[in-house]
C-alpha cells in the first residue's frame, strides 16, 4: 500500500515524495494539490473519505496511518 | 502551448492533469473569468499566450451569466489578442425524472447551439464539446459533488483525465496535416459479396447486414464535405463496377470519385497512377481494402501510403471507421466552405492520360507471402465444395460450364476425365479450396473441360502455379497435344491471354493448343 500511496502522490504532483512529505514541502502539493491528491486517492482506492479527512490528512505518514486504522489497508501490503 | 484558463468553477486541477505539451500558464481568480477577459489590465492580456482554454459549468451557467455577454467579451478579446481560443459546450445533470420537459434542458440545448454558431463566426475559436465527452463516459462518473462543496470543484479524477486527452487531441488535430485522400476497395470494403459474381445480389441494403455498408457509405460519403477526395482502386471490370455504383442501395455514386480505376492491375501500380494523375503526394494517400494481401502489397512497395487494418468483426466496421480513419487521417475542427468544392476542382484537372509508372516488384513480394499450393487428383472429399465454385466463379473461369454434385461426381469417377482441386495457404492463411480444373483425354489429346480459380486469389499468379502441375500430370500420360477452351463473357475478361501466356497457339475463335 505504501508504495502505491507513493506512486499516486508522486504522479499528481509530478515531484519526488517519500512517507515524511507533507503540505507545502514543495510547489505543487498547496491546497490545491491536496484536494486534487485525494481525489486520485478516492478513484485509485475506491474509497470515500469525509470532508475532515480530506482536510485534516495532509502528510503521507498521516494518510498511510489513517487508511491502516479504517480501513485495514496495511502499509506494509 | 503556453495555455491560460478560464472557468466559473475551479478547474485549477486540471494542471496536474496536462500533457507535457499544453503549459499550464495561469487562470482566472474563481468567478472572475467575464471581468479577466474584459479588463485589458488582466494577467491574461499581459502574458504571452498561445491558447485560451474557457469551460463553463452549465448550472453555474444557467444560475448567473448571459452568453451573449461572454460571447462579446470573447469577441472584443479576440480582437486585441491573437491567439487560439476554445470554447466548451455545456452540460447540466439529467437527473430530473422530467429530464426532458424540464427547463432546464432546453436551455442546455439553447446554450449549445447558440455556442456553436458563435464559433463559427471567427475562425480563431474552436470547440471544445464537454457536452460530447460527459454523454460518452457518463455524468455520474464525470461529476463529483463532495470536491464541489470543499473547492468549487465540480469533476471528477476522471473527467480531468478525459479533458486533458481531449484537449491535447483538439489541439493536435488542429495541428496536424490532413490526409488528402481515400482509395477504396470496393468488395466487401464498400459493399458486401463480390459484385463480379454476386451481381445485384451484393450485400447493400437497409436490411441485415447489408445495412453495414449502407451506413459505412454514408460515412465515406461525409468525407467530401470535408474537402477529401475519394478514389476507386479495385480488381473489378469496370462495367461491374458500374452496376455495383448503381445499384438501389448504393449511396456512393461515380461522380463522388474523382479516379476510378477498376481493373485487374496490381493495386500498387494504380495507386501510383492515381497519384500522379491528380497530382497528389502517396503521403496523402490512405488505402482502404478487406483484403489482407492487398495490404500488405501496398505496406511494402509504397510505405508511404497510409493503409490501416481492417476489423475482423464487421458489427464494428462504422464505428472504426470513424475512429481509426476520419479521426485519424481526416481530422477537422473547423469545415471550410473551399473544402465542398474541393472534389469538384479535382475531377476537372484528371485527366484519363496514359501514365508510366515505376513497377515496385512483385515477384519479392508475392515470395515474401510463402504461397503453397496442394493439387490433389479425382479426390471425392470437396466434391460440394467444387460445385459450389462451379456454380458460382465468373471472373476467372474460362469456360464457365456450370456443374452440380452429381456431374464433379461423376467426372471424378470417369477414367476419361482427371479432376485437380487447388489448395491455397500462405502465412497469413489457409484458403482452403479456391480452384479447380476438369480435363478430358481423348485422342490422344488433353482438353481443358474447366479451369477456375476464385476471386479470392486473383492477381497472385497462382493460375501458372496451378498450371504447372497439371502440366506435370499431363505430360506422363499418352496424350502429345493439349487443347484448351475459352468461352468468353463480359464477367471473365480478366482470362482472355490465359493460354497465350502459356505458350498454346491460337487454332480457332475459342480453342487453343499447346504441343507436349
Amino acid at each position: 500500500m505504501k508504495k502505491k500511496i507513493l506512486d499516486i502522490a508522486n504522479r499528481v504532483f509530478n515531484h519526488a515524495v517519500d512517507t515524511d512529505s507533507k503540505i507545502n514541502d514543495f510547489e505543487s502539493w498547496d491546497s490545491l494539490g491536496q484536494l486534487t491528491l485525494f481525489m486520485a486517492l478516492e478513484s485509485e482506492l475506491k474509497i470515500k473519505f469525509t470532508h475532515d479527512e480530506i482536510i485534516e490528512m495532509s502528510s503521507i505518514n498521516k494518510i498511510l496511518d489513517l487508511l491502516e486504522n479504517k480501513y485495514f489497508l496495511f502499509k506494509s501490503r | 502551448m503556453n495555455t491560460y484558463f478560464l472557468s466559473n468553477t475551479n478547474i485549477d486541477s486540471l494542471k496536474y492533469y496536462l500533457d507535457k505539451e499544453i503549459s499550464f500558464l495561469g487562470s482566472c481568480h474563481y468567478g472572475n473569468y467575464l471581468i479577466d477577459l474584459i479588463d485589458t489590465n488582466s494577467e491574461l492580456y499581459q502574458k504571452d499566450i498561445d491558447l485560451v482554454i474557457l469551460l463553463l459549468d452549465g448550472r453555474e451557467l444557467e444560475n448567473n451569466a448571459d452568453l451573449i455577454q461572454v460571447f462579446n467579451a470573447v469577441e472584443e478579446f479576440l480582437k486585441l489578442k491573437e491567439c487560439l481560443f476554445l470554447f466548451s459546450t455545456v452540460v447540466l445533470r439529467p437527473n430530473y425524472i422530467d429530464s426532458l420537459l424540464n427547463e432546464s434542458n432546453y436551455f442546455e440545448f439553447n446554450a449549445n447551439k447558440e455556442i456553436i454558431e458563435f464559433q463559427k463566426s471567427n475562425k480563431n475559436i474552436l470547440i471544445l464539446d464537454v457536452h460530447k465527452l460527459i454523454l460518452m463516459h457518463g455524468s455520474i462518473k464525470c461529476f463529483d459533488d463532495k470536491f464541489w462543496y470543499l473547492g468549487r470543484i465540480r469533476y471528477s479524477d476522471l473527467f480531468f483525465r478525459l479533458l486533458s486527452e481531449e484537449i491535447s487531441k483538439v489541439i493536435i488535430t488542429y495541428t496536424a496535416a490532413s490526409k488528402k485522400i481515400l482509395v477504396l476497395d470496393l468488395d466487401n470494403t464498400i459493399w458486401g459479396g463480390v459484385i463480379g459474381e454476386d451481381g445485384d445480389n451484393i450485400q447493400l441494403s437497409n436490411e441485415g447486414q447489408g445495412r453495414i455498408y449502407t451506413e459505412i457509405q454514408k460515412n465515406i460519403r461525409r468525407l467530401l464535405d470535408y474537402g477529401v477526395l475519394l478514389a476507386i482502386n479495385s480488381k473489378n471490370n469496370y462495367s461491374d463496377v458500374i452496376k455495383g455504383l448503381e445499384h438501389p442501395g448504393s449511396i456512393l455514386c461515380k461522380e463522388d470519385f474523382v479516379v476510378i480505376k477498376a481493373n485487374w492491375k496490381r493495386k500498387d501500380v494504380n495507386l501510383i497512377e492515381i497519384s500522379n494523375a491528380l497530382n497528389i503526394g502517396l503521403d496523402s494517400f490512405v488505402f482502404l481494402d478487406d483484403s489482407y494481401v492487398e495490404r500488405e502489397l501496398i505496406k511494402q512497395n509504397l510505405p508511404d501510403v497510409s493503409t490501416p487494418e481492417f476489423p475482423e468483426d464487421l458489427d464494428i466496421y462504422n464505428e472504426w471507421f470513424i475512429s481509426e480513419v476520419v479521426n485519424n487521417f481526416f481530422p477537422r475542427v473547423t469545415i471550410t466552405s473551399e473544402d465542398k468544392l474541393k472534389n469538384k476542382q479535382y475531377s476537372a484537372n484528371n485527366k484519363r492520360e496514359e501514365l508510366k509508372s515505376k513497377n515496385p516488384d512483385l515477384t519479392s513480394f508475392l515470395s515474401s507471402l510463402k504461397i503453397k499450393i496442394n493439387v490433389s487428383i479425382n479426390s471425392d472429399k470437396n466434391i460440394e465444395r467444387l460445385a459450389q465454385l462451379s456454380q458460382k466463379t465468373n471472373q476467372f473461369n474460362l469456360t464457365l460450364f456450370r456443374y452440380n454434385n452429381h456431374d464433379i461426381a461423376r467426372f471424378v469417377a470417369s477414367d476419361s476425365f482427371r479432376v485437380y482441386e487447388l489448395e491455397y495457404q500462405d502465412k497469413f492463411l489457409k484458403e482452403g479450396v479456391v480452384g479447380f480444373a476438369i480435363i478430358e483425354i481423348k485422342d490422344k489429346k488433353a482438353i481443358f473441360n474447366s479451369f477456375l480459380l476464385s476471386c479470392r486469389i486473383l492477381g497472385r499468379n497462382i493460375e501458372d502455379l496451378f498450371f504447372k502441375e497439371i502440366y506435370k500430370d499431363v505430360k506422363n500420360m499418352d496424350v502429345n497435344t493439349m487443347e484448351g477452351i475459352h468461352i468468353e463473357n463480359t464477367k471473365n475478361l480478366v482470362t482472355k491471354d490465359f493460354y497465350i501466356k502459356l505458350g498454346f497457339v491460337k487454332i480457332s475463335v475459342d480453342t487453343y493448343q499447346k504441343n507436349i
